[in-house]
């Protein structure tokens, strides 16, 4: 298709569209303004036309339809309903359906019932079709001779407007004008043989005529639309099967009746292409360092050339400030490359507001959402990540958290719960907070449910503080919810999002107090792309972990290692830690020490703790992480692989396999 | 040039066996390069290099066809070839020339059942006979 260059330019485009239109429905639910009409209006409207250059038929139609909503809403002709909003959000989510459609390229599903529902609540009470008049023989080969002589047979619908006076009259003026403007003649009524009588008016409230028309049906058409009285007035060729005319019915008059709501299936809200949008203003800072690059690469040229006259130690002096000023230049180019990859987090919170309207009308409750530090920058990828753990999360609070509103007036609390998201940057990382004012999360019965299901003993549970034991939802096969509910799902649902957020390198706390709510907390790193990694050495070969796993380095002495239960220890600041030599962790062959002290990294993941001895620790410095080939299969124990200053692979590990295997 | 007809194929050594690979199939040739051994991964994978600053991963040939590893001569080379998205590197144990095959038969059954399926045909110069190997096969998708 000649077209295909522009499909990842209009599907951008309706995401944005789409974006823009969900808030929009969301702010109008909640205030009806003329200008947050105008707004979805211009989507709609921009929609449209895209998807008809496209070739998209049915979401052009659907927008059509949507369009037409929406104007008669501006215009006040339509009332702002609770179940017209309902109806424009199922409209949203065909129109999303046919996004992941055309993404896929898949077979397009139907989308014609949202289409029937607009046009049923439009044309509300939904009007029966206009029967056509039956003919006669008489009339029969009166058409047939009309047919011969060059004309053609037209049928023609009318309805007249409800608040028409005098309908019979009209319906006897227009069948008069009818005639006058066709050129031709009337051949049959609908309501031809019934008496005429005032009292029943709504019977000629619409009509229908079998006409023989010199004229052309367009011209015929605007003709009849420009009557004041005439609601709708539809032409359209009429063809003689021999008695049985009467079957013959207009199409485009019949609206389908509301066939259930589109399906539910809500598309995942990934894009189609991985394109990036920059800022004109970043791309040419990037122009400019690339320039200051070029100047640096003149000037070492120039020394080069110059240097075989003059003295060598005045160049080694100019080569290495040279050389300073590059490395200030790709630092530059580096960090500014960088911020390509980011996007506000905004991205992903804009989607919440209709999750948690969603959650609210099934769940029978009343829950703000409070969405703050949308502006924060976070690489997309880790964005795209991030979206089902947090969605989960939103769940788990909007289900589980927030009581029901006469349990929060019973509890003292205003009826409407709250969920407030905010981000922020905290040195290198991102952090992310999920508060609800719910009920809070009880420890007791936490503690309970952990014993019945045998995750831990009951001299464990007697043990554990108070905070491991709330930390005991993200374990695996652990769910509170007396009864799996459709919301937040069977029980699988905490230690998924744990090693989610592990995946992304990021760490989650949970903080809770009954009664009056709980606080997640998501620490995440700037980006994946490039870390500050630990390089270590392990059997003569260059390890590394990422900076952001390591709690601590410390050197101890052979005497620190304790056997615990069959287990290597040490006591790091009071706390006992698992110990082992990364050598053996790995299975390399341990290296002859020569030193009385071992190193020791002490790594951090998500909750755990681990301790490592090294052979020799070799300092901190940025990786860029580049992934490991997929013939290898599953590597999980590696993040990846960077390139050394001496052009050496070397292996990153991964701290979260690491603490846990 | 060879007639344009006749596909080119490059044959390399390995062991005491000589295999062949369509030109096309490959995407360089190059130098044995420091290689970085990758924990827990299969016994044909020899580790990772850096090939221009991408991250190749690299397969031992003779680990491939049932044959022991020796240590890496000066003959010794990394076979670049296209898997799916990347690039995978084979070690071979010497790359001999381009060539190309007057005949070419179909594999037969005799080679064995450690072979069966990573030939894709037999070419034939003269007397000397060739297998030519399916990379697809070989590197298994």
């Amino acid at each position: 298709m000649e077209l295909s260059a522009y499909r990842d330019i209009f599907i951008e485009e309706l995401n944005d569209q789409l974006e823009r239109m969900d808030q929009s429905l969301l702010a109008l639910e909640r205030e009806g303004s003329a200008e947050i009409i105008q707004t979805l209006f211009r989507a709609a409207h921009t929609i449209k036309g895209s998807a008809a250059t496209m070739g998209f038929r049915e979401m052009s139609d659907l927008t059509h339809e949507v369009e037409y909503v929406l104007e008669r809403m501006r215009d006040k002709k339509l009332e702002i309903s609770g179940q017209l909003i309902d109806m424009l959000f199922r409209a949203l989510d065909a129109m999303k359906t046919l996004r992941s459609q055309y993404i896929s390229g898949s077979v397009h599903e139907d989308c014609s019932a949202v289409v029937a529902e607009i046009r049923g609540h439009l044309h509300k009470p939904v009007k029966k079709p206009i029967r056509l008049p039956e003919l006669t023989a008489a009339e029969i080969l009166q058409a047939e001779a009309a047919a011969a002589s060059g004309q053609q047979l037209l049928a023609v619908q009318v309805r007249l407007k409800e608040d028409c006076l005098m309908k019979a009259a009209r319906y006897f003026m227009l069948q008069q004008r009818l005639e006058d403007l066709c050129g031709g003649a009337v051949i049959a009524s609908s309501l031809a043989g019934q008496p005429v009588d005032g009292d029943e008016d709504a019977r000629y409230s619409s009509f229908a005529f079998i006409i023989a028309a010199a004229q052309a049906l367009d011209w015929l058409q605007s003709q009849l639309a420009g009557d004041s009285d005439v609601e709708s007035a539809e032409l359209a060729l009429f063809t003689l099967t021999a008695g049985r005319a009467a079957d013959n019915h207009i199409p485009e008059l019949v609206s389908a009746p509301p066939s259930g709501p589109a399906a539910e299936e809500r598309p995942k809200a990934s894009s189609g292409q991985p394109t990036v949008r920059i800022h004109v203003e970043r791309l040419d800072q990037l122009m400019n360092l690339v320039g200051e690059l070029l100047i640096d690469q003149t000037s070492l040229a120039d020394l080069h050339a110059t240097g075989q006259r003059s003295d060598p130690a005045g160049i080694l002096h100019k080569i290495g400030s040279v050389s300073d000023h590059m490395g200030r230049v790709i630092k530059e180019l580096q960090e500014g490359v960088m911020k390509t990859r980011m996007l506000p987090i905004d991205q992903l919170f804009s989607r919440f507001p209709r999750l948690v309207r969603d959650l609210a009308h099934k769940l029978g409750k009343d829950i703000e959402l409070v969405l703050q530090g949308g502006e924060t920058e976070l690489d997309r990828m880790i964005i795209e990540e991030l979206g089902d753990p947090l969605i989960h999360l939103i769940r788990n609070s909007a289900d589980h958290g927030i009581e029901s509103p006469e349990a929060r007036l019973a509890a003292g609390k205003p009826a409407a719960g709250c969920i407030t998201l905010t981000s922020f940057h905290e040195e290198n990382n991102v952090v992310i907070t999920l508060q609800d004012d719910g009920q809070g999360i009880d420890p007791d019965k936490i503690k309970a449910s952990a014993v019945a299901k045998g995750l831990i003993s009951e001299e464990q549970a007697a043990l554990l503080p108070q905070q491991d034991i709330i930390r005991l939802i993200f374990e695996p096969g652990f769910s509170t919810a007396a009864q799996v509910s459709e919301v937040s799902g069977r029980g699988v649902g905490m230690d998924i999002v744990r090693s989610q957020i592990g995946r992304l390198n990021g760490i989650i706390d949970i903080a809770t107090e009954a009664g009056s709510g709980t606080t997640f907390t998501i620490r995440l790193p700037l980006t994946l792309a490039i870390i500050k990694g630990l390089l270590m050495k392990v059997s003569g070969r260059v390890m590394i972990l990422p900076m952001y796993n390591i709690a601590e380095i410390v050197r101890i002495v052979p005497d620190d290692i304790q056997t615990v239960q069959g287990e290597q220890v040490i006591i790091n600041h009071g706390r006992i830690v698992p110990f082992s030599w990364l050598h053996s962790k790995l299975h390399y062959q341990r290296t002859e020490r020569m030193s009385k002290t071992i190193p020791v990294v002490i790594v951090r993941s998500v909750d755990k703790m681990a301790a490592f001895a090294v052979d020799e620790i070799i300092g901190n410095q940025e990786v860029v992480i580049k992934t490991l080939s997929s013939y290898l299969g599953t590597m999980s124990h590696l993040s990846g692989a960077t390139i050394l200053g001496n052009g050496q692979v070397a292996m990153i590990l991964d701290a979260s396999y690491l603490v846990s295997h | 040039m060879a007639s344009p007809q006749k596909d080119q194929y490059i044959e390399l050594a390995v062991g005491a066996e000589i295999c062949a690979i369509p030109i096309e199939e490959i995407h360089e040739i190059i130098k044995m390069l420091s290689i970085t051994d990758i924990p827990f991964s299969r016994s044909e994978v020899k580790g990772v290099v850096n090939l221009r600053g991408k991250v190749v991963c690299v397969l031992s040939l003779r680990h491939m066809l049932g044959m022991p590893d020796e240590p890496y001569t000066r003959e010794s080379r990394i076979i670049v070839v296209r898997y799916r998205e990347e690039f995978v590197g084979l070690i071979v144990d010497k790359v001999i020339k381009v060539t190309s095959y007057g005949e070419l038969h179909p594999v037969s059954a005799s080679l064995g059942r450690l072979r069966e399926g990573v030939f894709q045909g037999i070419g034939q110069q003269g007397e000397q006979l060739v297998g030519i190997l399916k990379l697809e096969e070989l590197l298994g998708g």
